[in-house]
């Protein structure tokens, strides 16, 4: 949930696992063609922005499949800045600016290691400086960065 | 089931497990169904169910006050 104009917009990150459980406790995934994606809706269900995949080499042939979303919102002093978990796809976080370009990757590399389905992500403003936390699922541990 | 008392002191709450379970309909029935929860401004609880691309929205004295199904989106899988 992030707040512009004296109005909430609602962030999902959809990552297009549409997988039923079956009565013997099997999680099957659908048929269907994966529909992942992330985008910005008003309180009253209107689109109104959407991301787009990022133009990487990795997605021509493997999966894009977001679980989270985290905006450092301006209203906080923060850039506006959209921070995207591609967590059960390619184990990386995107960066796009406030209008929803895309900026650049981070696949933990440059901090304690390489993210294990990084999970969720998200902002903290309490030491003044913003700190980007990613919820490194699969090392079970949590990765700060500055997120600049 | 009655609610109960969960936490200490300033955050001490009442957990009522049946609150607005009715609202949820059949993906109430898998908790991984629903990844994602947040508060509006105004108190209302959102959730999102990733099966059924559904979201609800909760008032806590009402229930379930509105819910809609993210039908405009396109694939970009």
């Amino acid at each position: 949930m992030v707040r512009q104009a004296s109005q909430d917009f609602l962030w999902i990150a959809d990552n297009g696992s549409k997988t039923r459980r079956t009565p013997d406790g099997v999680y099957a995934r659908d048929a269907v063609p994966s529909r992942a994606a992330v985008a910005m809706y008003s309180l009253d269900g209107d689109e109104v922005l959407r991301l787009p995949k990022p133009d990487l080499e990795i997605y021509t042939t493997e999966r894009y499949s977001p679980t989270q979303v985290a905006v450092d919102e301006e209203r906080f002093g923060g850039s506006g800045d959209i921070w995207v978990t591609d967590g059960y796809g390619q184990m990386v976080v995107h960066c796009f600016d406030r209008n929803g370009a895309y900026r650049f990757t981070i696949d933990g590399a440059a901090g304690a290691g390489t993210f294990s389905e990084p999970h969720s992500v998200f902002i903290d403003r309490r030491a003044g400086s913003p700190e980007l936390y990613v919820a490194d699922r699969g090392n079970r541990r949590i990765q700060a960065f500055a997120p600049e | 089931m009655a609610p109960r008392r969960i936490g200490h002191g300033e955050f001490a709450y009442n957990l009522d497990s049946s609150w607005s379970a009715g609202a949820l309909g059949a993906g109430g029935s898998d908790g991984w169904a629903r990844h994602g929860i947040a508060v509006t401004s105004a108190g209302e609880v959102v959730t999102f169910d990733a099966k059924f691309s559904l979201v609800h929205m909760f008032s806590l004295r009402a229930g379930c006050s509105a819910a809609f199904r993210l039908i405009s989106k396109r694939d970009t899988g």
